[in-house]
């Protein structure tokens, strides 16, 4: 640029054509400057992303799942990819240019003044308008913004539980309903990305409309002092260059001031689940340190109550009883009675509200959970399985489990002929959630997790549901084999199942109504069932 | 190539919208250049001290192009993104429709994280077709146009050496940085869509996890794949900082060059020297839009990889609706019959063989078999989510074939072994079967599947929020709400398959109370392997391993003694 100034003002012949080589040289250089800086940019983002995600993953992995239950899995999934990726820009982007705006102006007023205090006067008034007139726009933006935020989580939340129930959708013909609704969503996605976008663009244009008017004042001024004489060209010339480079970094902040304030909501979400709290219920210190449970040790059900975050009433309220070593105790009563949140304490999902739970002499709030959970083996009552193969499936349930232990673990469950006979043995692939297999055939292949686990303390929810009759049979006959010299809490429904139980304790609604052992309580049971 | 065009032909309603917003990102540029021209001229003149009225053309010339610029950006902004956004939901519910066509037979495939992904990151991707592959090409022919229009009124070597390196540079440039980046963007693309699937089962399966001591290990997992992802995406940014900077160098060589051809006609005395800065300026104006490319081309690969993937589902989707014969006929009866029906699930060893079964309009029928039997095949047969290999079903003697599966299924009413309840309230996913329902109507379904009495208990009652695929409930309180939705849809034939397998006996009872009251009413088909009250239904068939063998009612069956009498006993045996 400078280059042709002095072309103009000498009007040189060929002798110029080394300044034209140097100009060559530089815009190399200067390209090389610039991708370096890019490159070492993108390198930093890359580590910031980095260590966010792990960071919301890590969080994520110790979280109790009985305080996840209530989110929706396709939002967090938009965080963790689509929302740390707006940090790209966030940090970039936004940060450098407001850096940039602060301190480069600085650096052309210094320049400035000393050659003419006139133009410098001019950017200085002028300078500070914009940011004032930023900060206005960007507070009503800011509200839009989170708005578009909430409304994209929905649209990718919604998404994943329309194409999870794409099949429910279908029985029941709703289709059309549901493709209107879709529209709805992402229109409300488009209303509200627009409603910000229209500011974000706006706003860059007045900064556009008030830098060139503020750079037109400029060269009206030095223009007609350049006229009168009243300066001198080369310094006119300099200021003229300079006064539109004085206005560019707030132009820039003006654009990336809405790529900033996306990555400031994701920011918000991802400090909240950074909270998630590992047990939910009363929080306590987390103890660090192996153990070991020893299948002598009783564990007992002290006065224990819990509630639920935003229920009304106790899931369970002064329940007291003792699971008793090696003996298999069983849970009946109607949905609804606290089974499944004796579960949920005894995972440490959950910790009591009030009371407490005792293993042998220690609170076992004073275990490391995750210590503690070594010591378990649990059979769910609707098993998540995970995408990959049946073996991989099975195999999770044991550190270092051979193939035989695998193999040996689906016999005992009895689904092993059914495995053997799929074209891809244990390497099939099973689809998520299972799809290809049947209710039965999931469950079986969690009671092979179960069985390979080998844990000492046994928890198990129903573990004959979907079972056939003849099935049910060998397997409780086999589940017998699992559960000798080991402590064993069961779930149970069927009184088939409770054949197996040693200690039967009725819970309604969250109060235990009685116990005793097998027979005195089938007795009771098959006696009520009667009226 | 060719598949990023279906995608794009989608957008066809558009397409006056979109040539708009190109003119708009033209007028843009092309005022960025006048500006820019008419400022170096001002300057020029000035230095040499030209009468402030000469300028006064010239100045105002500044003024409207620096404002005019401006509008035009907003307007172009503007336009593209509307446009986008709109074909973007054009593109959902075009996938959805896809998808929906194909579910159960062939979705099964692709997983619902993988899914989701598709969904919602490649046709999020796909918004910069729209907006930043297809428009800034338009922009450039019209900016190349431009350009060497103005330096034509100089002299035409300019316009050609112009022509020449801008055209020569916008071409070479982009298409090494495709050569690079194309495989980049389909692998983060993928990558994306496996980091997402793993989410999904780290999400949903925490539980297991964290009880098999597993969550650490699936974190590694996950965070050596986000690894994997960040590496492509830094070498992505690398290659695209490269390709802009070469852009700029370029752009200083056309500079260079221009002005070692403008030099001697200064000299010469044929070219003012007021317009040697004009040019050069000029032509810096005129790559404002080259500096677009880059980001177009980074996104060409992206697009097309996403593109690729969602009609990989359409086509899978053709070769079905090729298949399928559509009449409009509506049944007169509800009788359903299976006329020596076979059928497998493709690569699965199971199939079922020579079924032959026939339910009347109003009877009650059990279907019983242990689990693999093929029992919830029939019910996928029955409600036409997949078709049957040989043999024909008939539903009031109309061959399913000729029926419209919407037909089929506002007919029947399935409570399916797995219930799927959606994120949001018991009420709204009651109005899934029935959107019109009346309060009284959700209180009845409600009480007939035994469940009002836990609704009552709820604070917030039927607009109790019950998470994401209902996990705040228990599994029999999932399994009743699903019995409740399939009763309130009110159709004259309801399948339950499995329906009171996860419920106590006190509520199994009371589900086949209900089911007792549709006698004479409906046409109940149910699916179980638990005999309870066996004694209700007309007709009991008897599966085994994918073939009927037995069929008759509860006395006649046991009289039999064969396989079910069998089952029979041995659960009696049990239940002591």
């Amino acid at each position: 640029m400078t280059i042709d100034g002095v072309f103009l003002k000498g009007k040189d012949l060929r002798g110029v054509s080394n300044l034209l080589y140097l100009y060559l040289a530089f815009s190399i250089v200067k390209g090389l400057v610039l991708w370096y800086q890019q490159f070492s940019a993108s390198s930093m983002v890359r580590h910031i992303k980095e260590e966010i995600r792990g960071k919301i993953i890590n969080r994520i992995v110790i979280a109790s799942p009985v305080s996840l239950r209530s989110e929706r899995t396709g939002e967090f999934v938009n965080l963790i990819w689509h929302g740390v990726d707006t940090l790209d820009n966030y940090f970039g982007k936004f940060v450098p240019s407001l850096f940039f705006s602060m301190f480069i102006p600085i650096l052309i007023l210094a320049f400035v003044f000393p050659v003419d205090w006139l133009t410098g006067l001019i950017l200085l008034v002028t300078a500070p308008v914009i940011p004032v007139f930023m900060h206005l726009i960007g507070s009503a933006a800011e509200k839009l913004n989170r708005k578009q935020w909430t409304a994209l989580s929905r649209m990718s939340a919604y998404f994943l539980d329309v194409l999870q129930g794409i099949e429910t959708i279908k029985l029941f013909n709703r289709t059309k309903n549901e493709i209107d609704k879709i529209y709805e969503v992402t229109d409300k996605f488009r209303v509200k990305t627009m409603q910000v976008l229209k500011i974000a663009f706006l706003s860059s244009l007045v900064l556009e409309v008030a830098a060139t008017i503020s750079t037109a004042v400029i060269a009206v001024e030095i223009g007609i002092r350049l006229l009168n004489g009243g300066i001198p060209f080369v310094d006119a010339l300099f200021l003229l260059i300079l006064a539109p480079e004085f206005y560019l970094p707030f132009r820039q902040l003006g654009a990336n001031y809405h790529a900033g304030m996306e990555g400031g909501v994701a920011f918000e979400r991802i400090e909240e689940i950074s909270n998630y709290p590992v047990n939910e219920g009363v929080s306590s210190p987390l103890r660090k340190g192996p153990y070991e449970y020893t299948p002598d040790t009783p564990v007992v059900i002290d006065n224990v109550s819990y509630r639920y975050a935003g229920r009304d009433e106790d899931a369970l309220s002064s329940v007291s009883f003792t699971i008793e070593p090696q003996k298999v105790t069983a849970l009946i009563g109607a949905s609804g009675a606290g089974k499944s949140t004796i579960f949920n304490l005894l995972l440490r999902f959950v910790d009591p509200t009030d009371g407490m739970v005792r293993v042998g002499d220690r609170d076992i709030l004073d275990i490391d959970p995750f210590e503690w959970r070594k010591n378990l083996s649990w059979l769910p009552q609707q098993p998540y399985l995970f995408q990959g193969t049946i073996y991989e499936n099975i195999a999770m349930a044991r550190n270092s489990a051979k193939y035989d232990d695998v193999v040996e673990a689906a016999r005992m469950a009895r689904i092993d002929k059914f495995i053997s006979r799929l074209p891809g043995g244990y390497y099939s692939l099973l689809g998520e959630n299972a799809s290809r297999l049947s209710g039965g055939q999931a469950q079986r292949i969690a009671l092979a997790r179960a069985f390979l686990r080998d844990a000492p303390f046994v928890l198990v929810d129903e573990p004959t549901q979907n079972l056939d009759p003849v099935v049910e049979e060998l397997l409780l006959e086999d589940m017998k084999k699992l559960f000798s010299g080991r402590t064993v809490l069961m779930i149970a429904h069927k009184l088939t199942a409770i054949n197996i139980a040693d200690i039967v304790i009725l819970l309604d609604k969250g109060k235990l109504i009685d116990r005793g052992d097998r027979t005195s309580m089938i007795k009771k049971i098959s006696t009520a069932m009667r009226n | 190539m060719k598949t990023i065009f279906r995608i794009i032909a989608l957008g066809r309603d558009f397409k006056s919208w979109m040539l708009l917003a190109a003119v708009m990102g033209f007028l843009t540029v092309g005022s960025g250049i006048g500006l820019m021209m008419t400022s170096a001229y001002i300057i020029a003149k000035a230095a040499v001290q030209t009468p402030i009225s000469d300028l006064q053309v010239a100045i105002t010339g500044v003024r409207f192009f620096g404002i005019v610029r401006g509008i035009f950006r907003y307007l172009d902004r503007y336009i593209s993104h509307q446009v986008t956004f709109k074909i973007l939901a054009r593109l959902r519910v075009w996938f959805f429709q896809r998808l929906e066509g194909i579910i159960p037979s062939k979705g099964r495939d692709f997983s619902s994280g993988d899914l989701l992904a598709r969904a919602v990151n490649d046709i999020d991707s796909l918004e910069h077709v729209f907006v930043r592959v297809i428009s800034p090409p338009l922009v450039f022919v019209a900016v190349l146009i431009l350009t060497s229009g103005l330096l034509g009124i100089f002299s035409l070597r300019y316009s050609i050496a112009f022509c020449l390196v801008f055209l020569g540079s916008s071409i070479i440039l982009p298409a090494g940085t495709f050569l690079i980046s194309d495989e980049i963007g389909r692998k983060i693309v993928r990558l994306r869509s496996d980091l997402n699937e793993l989410s999904v089962d780290i999400l949903q399966g925490l539980s297991e996890l964290e009880v098999f001591g597993r969550q650490m290990e699936w974190k590694e997992k996950l965070m050596t794949m986000q690894g994997d992802l960040l590496r492509l995406e830094h070498k992505m940014n690398t290659v695209q900082a490269a390709h802009e900077n070469l852009t700029g160098l370029v752009m200083n060589f056309t500079i260079w060059i221009l002005l070692r051809y403008a030099i001697p006609d200064v000299t010469l005395g044929t070219l003012n020297g007021v317009y040697l800065s004009v040019i050069t300026i000029g032509i810096m104006a005129s790559f404002e839009i080259s500096s677009q490319i880059p980001l177009a081309v980074q996104y060409l690969g992206k697009s097309i990889e996403a593109s690729e993937r969602l009609l990989n589902i359409t086509l899978a989707n053709e070769a079905i609706t090729a298949t399928r014969v559509i009449a409009t006929t509506v049944p007169a009866t509800y009788d359903l019959s299976f006329r020596d029906v076979s059928f497998s699930y493709g690569d699965s060893p199971f199939k079922l063989q020579h079924i032959s079964l026939e339910v009347k309009e109003n009877e009650m029928i059990g279907i019983v078999g242990s689990s693999g039997a093929g029992k919830s095949t029939i019910v996928n047969l029955l409600t036409k989510m997949w078709m049957c290999d040989t043999g024909n079903i008939f539903l009031g003697g109309i061959d399913y074939a000729h029926l419209d599966a919407s037909i089929v299924r506002s007919m029947i009413s399935v409570v399916p072994q797995t219930v799927h309840l959606f994120t949001g309230t018991i009420r709204e996913n009651l109005l899934i079967a029935k959107s019109d329902a009346t309060d009284a109507e959700l209180h009845e379904a409600v009480r007939a599947a035994g469940l009002n009495e836990f609704v009552e208990s709820l604070p917030r009652g039927f607009d109790t929020h019950i998470g994401e695929l209902g996990r705040t409930l228990s599994g029999g309180e999932q399994k009743r709400l699903g019995i409740a939705r399939a009763l309130l849809r009110n159709s004259p034939i309801v399948i339950m398959d499995e329906a009171t397998s996860q419920l106590d006996y006190s509520n199994e009872i009371n589900i086949l109370t209900t089911i007792g009251t549709l006698r004479g009413s409906k046409t109940v088909i149910f699916v179980t392997h638990r005999f309870t009250r066996m004694e209700m239904f007309d007709r009991i068939y008897v599966l085994s391993n994918g073939k009927l063998i037995e069929e008759g009612s509860h006395i006649e069956l046991l009289a039999l003694g064969g396989s079910y009498s069998r089952l029979f006993n041995s659960q009696q045996l049990m239940l002591g």
